[in-house]
């Protein structure tokens, strides 16, 4: 009984291993090395005799790229395809739903297999990639840095530099902001709605509660100034001279300080409308005529105002574009290659394609409402009446593209995310009257000491 | 709220007492709590951004399918379905095949260990599956089963949840000697179990099943760590992913929830007779 | 081969029924090793290094995290705020789940009250069940939203109050809004566990009963509740774990902050910031495993009580 009852459990849980492994055998595996046999058509005759200049066409192969943001990357990849048609592109998207994407490439990484040859960062953990070893290679093997700086908008070219100055990632976007508001609410309460006598009400601190009272008072406390504590705050982070973390330490700028006294008070007077950025009663406050101005980035203009406008509103340049404090940025993304690809000559064309290459960056700017950080286009694109947006009746190239190049990209640092959610958080609890200005403080550096204490000290 | 339920009424006359009608009263206006947000899903569903942000909506609009062609470019549902039916159902069916065997390992057979063991599966259920995707992206990545839907169906047959509700319903349903006299009759044990111990474990089976099959459903965090391609991916992925990354679209993201919560709705109907209606019938003692 | 003969014969006591049993629960072990009790010893081992979870490979450091941890409590820190945080969490949503539970458990089986539609109250109040977290959240945040969400709306509107209401910067309202999500999301799968019990426990039982002329209360407290230890038991437990493990609700409501002044972050919401967002993954392994030995104790203390009752 017994030896025939071993025989029995020895012959299942073969049967058992060999299931087992067969079914692993069809797991898919994504090869990035995989080669496609090469193009048959001839590869035409370049001008440059000398030159050995590979065209689009030549360019065979499979691209794998990453991203978390299937609006963006899909029209991308797109007009890619369209340039380089014998090249096959696998994009894959996954949303960044609480930090799904940042894990997914993380681990990926880590285990060195199934990495993208290229993959996206957003601006909120974009260093974080680039001061990873072995994430993205450097990029100067391909372009040097100086160069770069010429040819797209610096401080781009500095966030996706590490801190040993080595540019590692690249971006196809300038993600420069404003202040943006509401042309009717300025030709009722201020009587102009020019957009360099709006941008003076935002000049200084003083002027902007100035212009918060005033708003109020005239309106009997139904209009407000901002829908939420964190327009002010983007603008007064851009405007910092030193970032969250300096030499391993976090640092509070006196921007930041500043910002403290006046979100407080403009609160307690009424002129901020306690509203959380992304949430269904923000967005819903772009159409009203209660909520005068929005912190408003590049892409916002399609994705915060457009977007929210009811179909009447719709690009009948209601809004306008004004100055804020210091210009400043918010948002982008950026595109790297992975150290270890086996593509990284096509990832290279893929990245200069929607960077460098001055025709994409026209066309797509056209196309997709988006700010591109090629500077040769910009220029272009600021004479081109073609560019005045709808929305705002200006042309958003001539607007932002003097400013561009003053914005600091220094004082981005890998830790701005966890720091500044955390700021907010603190700021919330204050602005709302639960706790004080000393709470507040105490607060922040708590959660900044428990969230990143083993990487910065926090006093 | 107890009291009430205890409360004696005359059972006899078929008169509505006052005690009844209050009953009714909270028992329907408990329903209608239940049953609103599912409501409001749908009915936001139907409205554009700009109705959805302004306010609460009780009637429905004229949206949906506008909306519905809004989710349809971000995320293809129907896809999101077949994957999540795959692997909520197979899942779910071997884990009652595999669970019910077990829990009824431990029923039925003494063997040493049997009380050890057992409490080895109720500890591993005291560990939030936070704790260990590390080691299970790890795990998957060695198996070579990442973007396989199987990296998801296979753990699902260690749900000690189930082993641990079922072998609870077999302990004081299943008598030894139903099992004594089936080995007399010269049984095997597989055909017993395969004859005997499924049928009458199959009202908790299905039970858990159930419970289970949602609540894989509805997994979110494993699922987008594992799937990376786009086809594979499951129901509650896609919802995440309709709202697009500026999370302004609300719109499609209710018409995408809206939609998820049907399939489980069907299974919850054809499951539901199942569980209790049955547990009567399977009640068998002394 | 002699020696494992023998083996075999003293695991099985010569039960020759014993190795099916070893068969049948082997499936279920394979699976559990691999994808449960490695991971775990995974999270055990990295809770004595420190790891950025990325190219860089772990770093032993020995007992460090653990010193921080026990640190944290003793000064009081995020974690032991978040240990008080998820007892109140989970006290003030247990407590009116398992009583209403029962009470509508009692009322829907029993045979001798003439309610209609016992089947669809039945289903409909494990609706709430079968609901995605992101979508309860995407509907409560929508509706405490300020200064302009449904319910204060509704509130003004009522004219039960002048100004909107700040839900979600008020530190008990959002306690309570959790709690009273959870409740509303498990009632009904609690209550169907409950009437799987009562259906269990034998009709002479009750007969005896009546014979002996108990009414209603008594009835339960001398025949339903004795009968339902083990199905009770079940329900203890699985609360204390999902209690204490608690996450998705509180996450996706405060949005992962834990707002306001982190008095809503629950032990596991820690764990994740720790690990996934500021990537700490040593830290939030060690902290991990407190929160696994945590759990094993209360269960433990749970298990003994329940038992003890029944000197």
């Amino acid at each position: 009984m017994n030896s025939k009852f071993l025989k029995r459990a020895a012959s299942l849980a073969l049967s058992g291993l060999m299931i087992t492994s067969l079914m692993a055998g069809c797991g898919n595996k994504t090869d990035p090395g995989a080669t496609n046999p090469p193009a048959t058509n001839a590869p035409e005759a370049t001008t440059d005799a000398g030159n050995q200049a590979k065209k689009p066409e030549d360019f065979t192969g499979k691209l794998v790229i990453g991203h978390f943001n299937n609006d963006e990357s899909s029209p991308l990849v797109e007009e890619f395809k369209k340039k380089y048609p014998n090249v096959e592109v696998d994009l894959q998207v996954t949303a960044d739903t609480n930090g799904a994407y940042q894990t997914l490439i993380t681990t990926a990484l880590r285990s060195g297999q199934d990495v993208p040859d290229v993959f996206a960062a957003e601006s909120a953990f974009v260093k974080r990639f680039v001061n990873l070893p072995d994430a993205y290679e450097d990029l100067s093997k391909f372009m040097s840095t100086d160069e770069l700086k010429s040819k797209l908008v610096p401080y781009t070219v500095e966030i996706g530099t590490d801190n040993n100055g080595v540019v590692r990632a690249l971006s196809h976007q300038a993600t420069a902001a404003a202040v943006g508001y509401k042309r009717e609410m300025a030709k009722k309460y201020f009587e102009t709605d020019d957009p360099k006598e709006i941008g003076k009400l935002f000049s200084s601190a003083d002027e902007i509660v100035k212009t918060g009272k005033k708003l109020v008072e005239s309106s009997g406390g139904k209009a407000k100034l901002f829908p939420g504590m964190a327009e002010l705050m983007r603008m007064y982070l851009g405007a910092r001279e030193q970032g969250w973390v300096v030499d391993g330490k976090l640092t509070i700028d006196d921007k930041v300080k500043e910002f403290v006294k006046i979100a407080k008070e403009l609160r307690d007077i009424g002129a901020e409308g306690a509203l959380e950025a992304w949430t269904p009663q923000w967005s819903a406050a772009v159409e009203d005529d209660i909520h005068f101005a929005y912190a408003i980035p590049t892409w916002g203009i399609p994705w915060i105002i457009d977007v929210n406008q009811s179909e009447a509103n719709k690009g009948t340049g209601n809004w306008g574009l004004a100055e804020a404090p210091a210009p400043y940025t918010w948002g982008g993304t950026w595109f790297g290659i992975y150290s270890k690809s086996q593509n990284k000559e096509l990832a290279w064309e893929f990245i200069k394609f929607i960077t460098l290459d001055e025709d994409q960056s026209v066309a797509w700017a056209k196309k997709s409402g988006d700010f591109i950080s090629n500077r040769a286009a910009i220029e272009k694109l600021s004479k081109d009446p073609e560019m005045i947006s709808k929305t705002v009746n200006q042309n958003p190239y001539e607007f932002f593209g003097p400013m561009i190049t003053g914005i600091n990209g220094k004082i981005i640092t890998e830790f701005d995310d966890q720091i500044t959610n955390a700021f907010q958080n603190a700021m919330l609890s204050y602005l709302a009257g639960n706790i004080n200005e000393d709470q507040m403080w105490a607060q922040f550096k708590d959660q900044v000491r428990s969230d990143l204490g083993e990487q910065i000290t926090v006093e | 709220m107890s009291t009430l339920a205890k409360k004696k009424y005359k059972s006899s006359s078929s008169r509505l007492g006052i005690g009844d009608i209050l009953l009714y009263i909270f028992l329907i206006g408990l329903a209608v709590i239940c049953f609103l947000p599912f409501y409001f899903m749908i009915i936001n569903a139907t409205h554009n951004n700009q109705a959805i942000a302004q306010g609460l909506n009780f009637l429905p609009g004229k949206y949906a399918w506008a909306n519905y062609m809004k989710m349809k470019e971000r995320v293809n549902i129907w896809r999101g379905f077949v994957n999540s039916l795959i692997v909520s159902g197979v899942g779910t069916a071997l884990l009652a095949y595999f669970g019910t065997l077990t829990a009824y390992g431990f029923s039925k057979y003494k063997f040493v260990g049997n009380k050890t063991l057992f409490w080895v599966i109720l500890c591993s259920m005291m560990i939030p599956p936070q704790l260990g995707v590390i080691g299970f992206y790890d795990v998957v990545q060695k198996l070579n089963l990442l973007n396989n839907l199987l990296a998801l169906i296979i753990p699902m047959i260690a749900s000690a949840q189930f082993v641990y509700f079922v072998k609870l319903y077999l302990d004081s349903t299943l008598p030894d000697s139903i099992i004594e006299s089936a080995r007399i009759d010269g049984a095997s044990e597989f055909g017993i179990f395969n004859k005997m111990v499924l049928p009458i474990a199959s009202p908790s089976i299905a039970t858990m099943g159930m419970f289970n099959f949602i609540n894989s459903w509805n997994q979110l965090l494993i699922p987008q760590i594992v799937l990376r391609k786009e086809r594979l991916h499951t129901v509650p992925i896609l919802v995440a992913n309709a709202k697009g990354v500026y999370r302004t679209d609300f719109s499609a993201a209710y018409m995408a929830i809206a939609l998820s919560v049907v399939p489980i709705l069907i299974a919850f109907a054809l499951f539901s007779k199942r569980i209790i209606g049955g547990v009567t019938a399977g009640s068998v003692k002394g | 081969m002699g020696r494992l003969y023998s083996l075999f014969k003293r695991l099985t006591r010569n039960d020759k029924y014993a190795l099916y049993g070893y068969l049948f629960i082997l499936p279920f072990f394979i699976v559990m090793s691999i994808f449960i009790i490695y991971p775990i010893f995974k999270t055990f081992y990295l809770s004595f290094t420190d790891w950025q979870g990325a190219t860089i490979p772990p770093v032993w450091v020995g007992l460090k995290n653990y010193k921080r941890l026990f640190q944290d409590v003793l000064e009081g820190g995020i974690f032991l705020q978040s240990i008080k945080n998820t007892w109140i969490l989970w006290i003030c949503n247990v407590i009116p789940q398992f009583v209403g539970a029962l009470a509508l458990a009692v009322l829907l089986t029993d045979r001798s009250n003439k309610i209609k539609g016992k089947e669809f109250f039945r289903a409909i109040y494990y609706l709430p069940n079968l609901v995605t977290m992101a979508s309860i959240a995407a509907l409560f945040s929508f509706l405490l939203g300020y200064p302009n969400g449904a319910v204060n709306d509704l509130l003004i509107a009522l004219k039960l109050r002048k100004e909107p209401f700040y839900f979600l910067q008020n530190v008990w309202a959002t306690r309570l809004s959790v709690s009273t999500i959870l409740t509303w999301m498990w009632f009904g799968y609690t209550m169907i566990i409950f009437m799987a019990g009562i259906k269990s426990i034998p009709e002479e039982l009750f007969e005896a009963a009546k014979v002996d002329g108990a009414n209603k209360w008594q009835t339960f407290k001398f025949v339903t509740l004795p009968q339902l230890k083990s199905i009770m038991t079940y329900q203890v437990v699985t609360s204390i774990i999902g209690g204490l493990s608690m996450y998705d609700i509180p996450q996706v409501l405060t949005n992962g902050t834990g707002a306001p002044q982190n008095k809503v972050t629950t032990m596991v919401m820690h764990i994740y910031r720790q690990g996934f967002t500021n990537y700490n993954l040593g830290y939030a392994s060690a902290v991990a495993i407190g929160l696994f030995v945590h759990i094993f104790i209360v269960v433990l203390i749970a298990l003994k009580f329940i038992n003890r009752k029944e000197a």
